[in-house]
């Protein structure tokens, strides 16, 4: 199984897979095999290397079924990230415009309701462009292009209550393209 | 007066702390709950447990008619109010004192003098204990830019009626300041029906000391030390310690005694919390008095080895408090990290939703007060307080190092958590050097330490996870609904549990 890593702005291409009683998780091409237990419901004990490390799994609810968004808690601290199906991800990109590349993702910063999309998936926009606007805490927010790009996915909808962290529009960096 | 069963108006980790010493003093508890408290931790420590109504606490845990009524049909003859709700409010204790019951905290009359900011601070004066300068009268605004030109800023802005920190606000210029006012005003007057203000010189680097007091109705007072309260967020403590590392010996007896001369001024029988600023050059000045248990109880619980919630249940039955000021214990140095739902790295907001999972460290003097099990849904009406963690050490060093031990072992799941900022806290250089002050946390340090030595941990627990259902999807192509399958075991957890 494939996935994508994204964890702020580093990307990783991940595999996993299940050989002989081990598995193997493969990063950036450099195989990592561990042994892994479910010991709770979403609380794992990994051995990496003969390190014993225990991980609870948050999978945090996203509109978008295609992010999957976790946040892992480990004796260091949280790490937050997302793993993403690269099929999926191709798939919607072609939608979007033609092309791949590094996701800037705008979410969410307070829980809130979105009151108007101000872009469509395939619109070109301008660096601090308006984009969309979020009722949150009885303010309206104005959330502003990060970066010039073409606009990828729409996960937000108009009317619809989200959560802090929820993605809301995906944009694909001029850059990239 | 009587404490032979003791009902019990709180909920949460509080509830919970007060429940565990009525056990030990084998005195029946009450508890009671609002409607999405069913399953609470307190309501199923205590040995009778009512419900009072819904959600929001002033439908439920602020009603006194319906405490008093729980009261009668249980024959509790006391009430512990713990912090919040209605420990502070003077119109509860006269109605419940009418209706025959114990009241386990200092008077009516106590708390509108204490409660009316100003008040208090007179009586502070009159007993000789330093206050900042600041503007009292109430003034219009303009009458009040002139003066408040006149006293220089830095400024604090408070409401006359306010408590807890809430609605305070730092002004450093007239500009800031015309622009607090109407919000201030506002909010005070939303929070506390009362929208007169106040203006008080604000100390830069100032530390929060606060001096634990007791008083008993036989006209006997001790102080049992201080803690220091200066990691404050929003003006609330994120974590306390005792003793204060910038307290010496004779600070902390010329604090103490100033902080015994206010209580026996108003005759303050229970326990009680005298707080104050201290500058950089050791000067302490009276900021407010707390009359109830504090969070922070414990760190003095800790260097004294008393248990405060029976020192308070004594003195409520009308005994002699258990020690004199020259048998007090002075054992060491205790800390203790608020656990709370809130986000660091959204400017502390607060988080609510399931515990998916929680393992609570254990060890060598180290003490969890908490009140929440994994299972456990977590309101957004309330506070998002999940639990205080504190550790006891023969110095100070001893006491962070097993902080920070044990806070590696606290794992919280499902709700966003400040366990990573406190341990950044305990690796934080000027906090190990013991240089405190109320403003330590207006930049924020915490968020710089992103290595992410252990990432492949973290990812391939994620991505084992994404292949579990991966592969369970494959078998049974019929059910979309499987992804969150944490949330779905505790669901059925939770079914399992009501059959």
């Amino acid at each position: 199984m494939k996935r994508t890593l994204v964890i702020a702005d580093e990307t990783h291409e991940l595999e996993i897979h299940r050989r002989g009683g081990k598995t193997v998780m493969v990063w950036d091409g450099e195989e990592f095999p561990f042994d892994i237990l479910k010991v709770e419901p979403t609380s794992y004990s990994i051995i990496m290397n003969n390190h014993s490390v225990g991980v609870n799994i948050d999978r945090t609810r996203n509109i978008d079924p295609d992010l999957h968004g976790f946040r892992a808690s480990l004796y260091d601290g949280a790490y937050d990230f997302t793993l993403q199906d690269p099929h999926k991800i191709l798939l919607a990109a072609a939608m979007a415009r033609g092309k791949v590349g590094a996701c800037g993702l705008v979410s969410a910063l307070m829980p809130g309701k979105v009151l108007k999309l101000l872009v469509q998936p395939g619109e070109v926009v301008e660096e601090g462009q308006p984009i969309l606007i979020l009722e949150a805490m009885k303010m309206q927010n104005e959330y502003t292009a990060p970066m010039a790009g073409t606009v990828g996915q729409v996960h937000a909808q108009e009317g619809v209550n989200v959560e802090i962290n929820s993605p809301m529009i995906t944009l694909v960096p001029l850059a990239a393209e | 007066m009587p404490v032979t069963k003791l009902l019990i108006a709180n909920r949460g980790d509080i509830a919970c702390r007060i429940i565990r010493t009525c056990r030990e003093m084998d005195i029946p508890t009450v508890a009671v709950y609002s409607d999405s408290d069913r399953g609470s931790m307190h309501v199923r420590l205590a040995v009778l447990s009512y419900p009072i109504g819904p959600t929001p606490s002033r439908e439920s845990y602020l009603r006194v008619d319906k405490l008093i009524e729980v009261c009668k049909k249980t024959g509790a003859d006391a009430i512990h109010p713990g912090y919040g709700f209605l420990s502070e409010d003077p119109e509860a204790v006269r109605r419940i004192q009418e209706a025959g019951l114990t009241w386990v905290g200092p008077s009516a009359e106590v708390l509108e003098q204490m409660n009316a900011k100003i008040t208090a601070r007179e009586i502070a004066v009159s007993v000789g204990c330093p206050v900042l300068p600041g503007i009292h009268e109430t003034l219009g605004d303009e009458d009040l830019m002139t003066e408040a030109r006149k006293l220089g800023f830095p400024l604090m802005l408070k409401p006359v009626a306010g408590r807890d920190g809430k609605g305070m606000r730092l002004v450093k210029s007239p500009g800031e300041l015309r622009r607090a006012l109407p919000r201030v005003k506002g909010d005070a007057l939303f929070s506390f029906w009362d929208e007169r203000v106040y203006l008080e010189k604000a100390l830069v680097h100032a530390r929060h000391i606060d001096i634990q007091i007791a008083g008993d109705s036989h006209g006997n007072y001790v102080y049992l030390w201080e803690r220091e309260g200066s990691v404050q967020r929003r003006f609330q403590q994120v974590a306390d310690e005792a003793p204060s590392v910038s307290v010496n010996p004779e600070l902390r007896k010329a604090m103490g005694e100033a902080a015994v001369a206010i209580a026996r001024k108003v005759g303050y029988v229970g326990l009680g919390t005298v707080e104050f600023l201290m500058d950089t050059e050791g000067g302490f000045y009276f900021l407010e008095m707390t009359c109830r248990i504090q969070g922070g109880h414990a760190v003095t619980e800790w260097i004294t080895g008393q248990d405060l919630i029976k020192w308070q249940i004594l003195i409520a039955r009308g005994e002699k408090l258990p020690l004199a000021q020259d048998q007090i214990p002075f054992w060491g140095h205790a800390i203790q990290c608020r656990i709370n739902a809130e986000d660091p790295d959204r400017d502390f907001a607060p988080s609510s939703g399931r515990i998916m999972y929680l393992r609570t460290p254990a060890g060598h003097r180290l003490r969890d007060d908490n009140g929440i099990y994994p299972g456990w849904d977590l309101s957004p009406f309330y506070a998002p307080l999940l639990s205080k963690l504190s550790t006891w050490g023969a110095t100070r060093a001893e006491a962070l190092e097993r902080m920070h031990a044990a806070l590696s072992e606290y794992r919280v799941g499902g709700v966003r958590n400040n366990v990573a900022f406190h341990k950044a806290l305990l690796e934080h250089k000027p906090f190990l050097k013991g240089e405190l002050h109320t403003g330590m946390l207006e930049h924020p340090w915490w968020k710089q330490k992103k290595l992410r030595p252990n990432l492949k941990f973290a990812v391939a627990a994620a991505l084992f996870d994404e292949l579990e259902m991966e592969e369970r999807r494959a078998q049974q192509p019929a059910r979309a609904d499987d992804c969150d399958c944490g949330a779905e075991a505790w669901r059925s957890f939770g079914k399992f549990n009501r059959l």
